[in-house]
């Protein structure tokens, strides 16, 4: 019941959006969600409990914490906690709500006219967010070619300040999925005043926010935040002080958890979570995420798999289920493809291959290929429960005669062969970052996506680019559909499972939603009540 | 002869007869018989051969394969059928660290006798010449050890490939400066005996003082270096595999297993038990063997300064005499 | 005594020389090393003119000679450059690591020499005794297990079972415990976990150093003389068997600085080791030669220390 009422605050309270081709009523949806914040009132007396909370945070030394630079998944939960976003997702009903944008139209195929919130004050004195910060914000973007400009703002051509609070922005070509992956995944603002005047690299140790929590302090592998208390939710955030600890180990940070020396975790050992659950001092909550284990085929080198009637036979010989229990002890669902539940565009997690694989339609296909089996390098990064589903997979895939020569390397050495397309196959997780199906098929399946290797098929890119001009949902479900169907055929990548994000906390944590996206970790609606 | 060395026990036996006696063809039967007398040494010897043979045996003494995947036996405590249990991937435990030996044994091995190989001329020569020639060959050595193993390792495998023998070179090279600067420091106190400033001033070739004089006194330093590096190169790959450097999966290897096994600490204690025995069993071993050797060659440990109050309870059948 | 200051001064003066041939290799080494930092850092997304932007923001586009000297020249005047992953400047990256590292490193060295020196001593005297066969099993025993197993070991035991010890909390600000035991209560552990492995090395060497020492002729002669046997081992053997110990007490508090990284891991320490291992996997270069850098600083004054010391306790060595 009290999350609910967490999810409706992060709403807009009744406003309404007047974009014409939205299919539910959110209005109705936000006034009703009002009625009941109203008729039940804001939750009784802020507890007495602590108030600050220590998060025992995954990876190495925390990164950048700039939100224009381009930084990893734990940064991400941080920079989150200090800068909002324009738009939210509703994770249950996929839809976009609006966050520090109030309202969005999309006034001809070509232009978008945002509406800014008003009275959104920057942290340390830097004034008000205007639409000059946002302006700034993405041209900035597009200038220093950052890494978001094939994902986000790939379509972005120019800008225009239309009021004080008011933007327009013009794109190349229609993008159907602008409010979801433009304003969702490209949506934190920096103040124009703050980012010019500490500096692009500076701001990667001192960020400006505008979020719940305002940065204190970057100490070797601890962040501090403190209360926003100009922020504009009002009576939020709880919380006075969040620091997040970098505890690389995830037994450690488990354990640590356990006794007391930490508050919050996420990503602990999926091994451990069945016990932990029974321990009456922690709750869990995990949710299934929008993260992939898939093999990539390099197929720009001369070997077998280059013949789709053996990729074909990889998958089939894949027992998703076993990977699941064995690797991810069940916090995890198996899939076939990439448009994963709450995305436009699901069907189902398995569409075509069998959740225990098919052994014997393996062989059928490698006799077909006319393929006796070879030997190939796969190599996977120093992600532990990577290196281990590898070995398990290389059991399964030698049942139809193809020996898996694993190479684990660094992950300096792992990109550099992945970004130079030197490897033969590789074994690696993806987070998808937008909600938008675009977002998980393009820079895979096109032939000029980044993370192709050697794939190429005309009909495919047209079918992608025609996905991400169409504007009607129900054309673009279709086209995404198709687009999956061809996927499971050809198969340049194979996808194993989707695992689950896990967080462990301290009981007596109210307020603290667990979202399908590993980098949003949101405290501003979290207190102790004891 | 033998009488004689009953003698030294009671440190009655003139020191230059002696030491004499030692450029005797049956000083290395008097080493050797002193080594039997070494219980530890004798145990050692024996536990380690008995390791290298396992090893090399393997597929004769267990007929499990090591890298077979079968999760329905997985984590299994250790019964008749599995002598050690099963891992998470249903695989027999014993037969992975007998497998495992290969590749760890080797590694030490390798690793020890290429850091030898280079180490000690380099240090005999710094030793030896003093001035000029040891500061500029300590001053490398100096910047060898600085070097931290774990760059190296990366660095060199991110250059050739994550294979095993990679991981050697690079631990090998991190280790010449340690039996270099040991091998100096002692070859330096050697040089200022008394029988070895006696042998240059009556004009002996140097080959003949180094073999004669030097490399007997060196010899125990080394000797104790080789086992404690041993150890540490067995140890040095099992941190290497924190970052997935070493031997690759699926195979085996006494620290890549050991790394695995943490996470089961409290669930399957036995995963971690296998490959830790092994690595101790090996460990300690190479140290009594190291001892028992160091005590057989050096002819100044055959003589004890304890007083006669405390030969009688303590001293044992190691020293001298029959 | 001045042979001996003049030969501290060569010592002191050889060190530009040292530091040149370990950066210089380092730099090398890393730059051959297959991976580029701005590639890594801007992901796979990246387009190759926001790449080739940044390497000309760090240098990486000039001849690599010219890199080095650009590095010197700032080095020299304290300038240790930027990371390129973090934008931070090492220095600052350093100061606030190095502490850490040291404390850790001077713990464990501690602990290793309060058990190691008794246990040597005894084991020498009362030799392939029982006692001897223990002391001596007992440290192989730690320098036989890999030191992370024994970490997890002491943290299962001590921490979780009998709570005697907290796991993490070494450079923490929170957690409002700042009594002495607050300060010192989380290095004991790692401190414990680290220092086995020398306690054994040095228990070793100053066993079998003592046993050479006590048959060497100036010990007969000085007990022919008359001096209780008491003496004899304090004044004469252990000065001369402390010899290779210093040497190895100096080679191991470098080696261990390297070694770290696998406990700084487990009990989340921010010490150079572990940021160290993040730069090299990033290849951030800067972070990389200014970290081995200043290790290698250390490790050549603790090298110069063993050697003057060397002079001290056997005055017979020249140099």
């Amino acid at each position: 019941m009290k999350r609910r009422k967490a999810v409706e605050k992060r709403q807009s309270n009744g406003e309404k959006n007047g974009i014409t081709r939205r299919t539910f009523i959110k209005g109705a949806a936000a006034a009703g969600g009002m009625g009941m914040i109203l008729a039940t009132g804001i939750p009784p007396a802020l507890g007495t409990g602590k108030k600050d909370l220590v998060h025992g945070i995954f990876g190495g030394d925390p990164g950048n914490l700039s939100p224009v630079i381009r930084h990893d998944t734990a940064a991400g939960i941080i920079i989150r906690n200090i800068t909002d976003n324009l738009v939210m997702p509703n994770y249950k009903t996929r839809e976009i709500m609006p966050m520090l944008a109030e309202d969005w139209k999309n006034v001809d195929p070509l232009t978008w006219r945002i509406k800014l919130r008003e009275g959104v004050m920057w942290h340390k004195g830097y004034g008000e967010m205007t639409a000059e910060d946002l302006v700034y914000t993405w041209q900035f973007h597009l200038d220093s070619k950052s890494w978001q400009v094939r994902t986000a703002f790939w379509p972005l051509d120019s800008f225009k300040v239309v009021g004080k609070y008011v933007a327009e922005v013009k794109l190349k070509q229609p993008f159907g999925a602008f409010p979801g992956v433009t304003m969702g995944y490209g949506g934190m603002v920096v103040s124009k005043n703050a980012h010019q005047e500490i500096g692009n690299e500076a701001f990667k140790t001192n960020p400006v926010g505008n979020g719940p929590f305002e940065f204190v302090s970057l100490k070797a592998n601890e962040v501090v935040l403190k209360k926003n208390k100009q922020y504009w939710q009002k009576g939020l955030p709880h919380l006075e002080e969040l620091i997040f600890r970098s505890i690389p180990d995830s037994h450690v940070r488990l354990q640590a958890l356990q006794k007391g020396e930490l508050d919050f975790i996420s990503h602990p050992d999926a091994k451990d979570v069945k016990k932990v659950r029974k321990d009456p001092s922690l709750a869990y909550q995990s949710t299934p995420g929008w993260t992939w284990d898939y093999q990539l085929f390099n197929q720009l080198k001369d070997f077998p798999y280059q013949n789709k009637l053996v990729r074909e036979a990889i998958s089939y010989a894949i027992d998703r289920e076993a990977i699941r229990d064995e690797i991810y002890y069940g916090e995890a669902t198996v899939t076939d493809n990439q448009i994963p539940y709450g995305y436009l565009g699901h069907r189902k997690n398995l569409l075509r291959y069998p959740k225990n694989g098919d052994l014997e339609k393996a062989k059928e296909l490698m006799a077909k290929a006319g393929c006796k089996g070879y030997e190939v390098e796969v190599i996977c990064s120093d992600k532990d429960w990577l290196r281990r589903e590898l070995e398990l997979v290389a059991a399964m895939v030698s049942q139809i005669g193809i020996k898996y020569k694993i190479r684990n390397m660094d992950i300096g050495s792992f990109n550099n062969l992945w970004l130079n397309r030197k490897f033969e196959q590789l074994l690696e997780d993806i987070t998808i970052v937008a909600p938008d199906p675009d977002a998980t098929v393009w820079w895979f399946l096109h032939s000029k996506g980044s993370c192709t290797a050697g794939y190429n098929d005309p009909g495919m890119d047209r079918m992608l680019d025609g996905a991400r001009a169409e504007s009607d949902p129900k054309k673009r479900e279709g086209l995404y559909h198709k687009i999956v169907d061809q996927e499971l055929v050809d198969n340049p990548m194979i996808f194993h499972v989707n695992a689950n994000y896990v967080r462990l906390h301290k009981k007596g944590l109210e307020g603290f939603e667990s979202a399908p996206q590993e980098y949003i970790e949101l405290f501003h609606t979290a207190r102790w009540t004891s | 002869m033998t009488e004689a060395a009953t003698e030294v026990s009671k440190g009655h036996v003139e020191y230059k007869t002696r030491e004499l006696r030692l450029h005797h063809r049956s000083s290395i039967n008097l080493a050797a018989r002193q080594f039997a007398r070494n219980r530890a040494a004798l145990l050692g010897l024996i536990a380690f051969t008995v390791l290298v043979a396992a090893a090399i045996l393997a597929p004769l003494i267990i007929d499990y394969n090591p890298n077979a995947i079968k999760l329905s036996e997985k984590l299994q405590p250790p019964s008749w059928s599995h002598w050690l249990g099963t891992d998470y991937f249903g695989r027999d435990v014993f037969t992975r660290v007998l497998y495992g030996g290969r590749v760890s044994l080797s590694v030490g091995l390798i690793v020890i006798g290429f850091a030898l190989a280079i180490g000690v001329p380099i240090g005999l020569t710094a030793g030896f010449f003093g001035g000029r020639i040891d500061n500029f060959l300590m001053r490398l050595m100096d910047a060898f050890l600085t070097f931290p193993p774990l760059l190296l390792a990366v660095a060199i495998v991110g250059m050739l490939g994550p294979d095993i023998q990679n991981v050697m070179l690079a631990l090998g090279i991190v280790r010449i400066p340690v039996f270099a600067r040991i091998v100096r420091g002692s070859t330096l106190s050697a040089r200022e005996e008394v029988y070895v400033r006696a042998a240059r001033a009556i004009g002996a070739p140097m080959r003949r003082i180094v073999t004669s004089h030097i490399l007997r006194n060196i010899i125990a330093p080394i000797i104790v270096q080789i086992t404690v590096n041993f150890a540490g190169a067995i140890i040095a790959e099992a941190s290497l595999s924190f970052l997935g450097l070493g031997a690759q999966p699926p195979d085996p290897s006494w620290g890549r297993d050991l790394n695995e096994a943490r996470r089961y600490l409290e669930d399957a204690p036995w995963l971690m038990m296998g490959p830790t025995a092994a690595i101790m069993i090996a460990v300690l071993s190479v140290n009594f063997v190291g001892d028992g050797l160091r005590d057989a060659l050096d002819p100044r440990s055959w003589r004890t300064w304890q007083t006669k109050k405390e030969s009688s309870g303590s001293v044992s059948e190691s020293r001298g005499g029959n | 005594m001045g042979n001996r200051l003049s030969y501290l001064m060569r010592r002191l003066a050889q060190i530009p020389f040292v530091l040149a041939i370990v950066t210089i290799t380092i730099f090398s080494l890393i730059h051959v090393t297959p991976g580029d930092p701005i590639q890594i850092m801007l992901g796979m997304q990246t387009s190759p003119d926001a790449v080739d932007a940044l390497r000309k923001q760090f240098y990486l586009d000039r001849p690599l000679p010219i890199q080095y000297f650009i590095w010197v020249k700032n080095a020299v005047r304290g300038n240790l450059g930027k990371s390129i992953r973090l934008n931070l400047p090492v220095t600052r990256m350093i100061a606030e690591r190095l502490p850490v590292s040291l404390k850790l490193a001077a713990s464990a060295m501690l602990f290793a020499l309060l058990i190691s020196i008794p246990a040597g001593i005894v084991s020498a005297i009362r030799r392939n005794t029982v006692v001897d066969y223990c002391f001596t099993g007992f440290s192989i025993g730690g320098l036989a297990i890999p030191n992370f197993a024994l970490a997890l070991l002491l943290i299962f035991f001590f921490s979780i079972k009998l709570d005697w010890f907290p796991i993490t909390g070494i450079g923490s600000s929170a957690g409002k415990d700042v009594s002495l035991w607050g300060a010192i209560a989380p290095f004991i552990l790692p401190a414990v976990a680290l220092g086995a492995q020398q306690t054994a090395i040095l228990q070793r060497l100053l066993r079998s150093s003592m046993i050479d020492v006590l048959s060497q002729d100036y010990i007969r002669t000085a007990r022919a003389k008359g001096v209780p046997g008491w003496i004899i081992l304090v004044i004469h053997a252990l000065k001369n068997a402390l010899i290779p110990v210093v040497t190895m007490v100096a080679i191991q508090f470098g080696y261990l600085i390297g070694i770290t990284i696998t406990i700084e891991f487990i009990f989340a320490i921010p010490g150079m080791g572990f940021t160290l291992l993040t730069a090299v996997v990033n290849r951030d270069f800067p972070v990389i030669q200014g970290f081995t850098l200043t290790i290698a600083i250390f490790f050549i004054l603790a090298n110069i220390v063993a050697d003057v010391l060397y002079t001290l306790i056997d005055p017979r060595i020249r140099y």
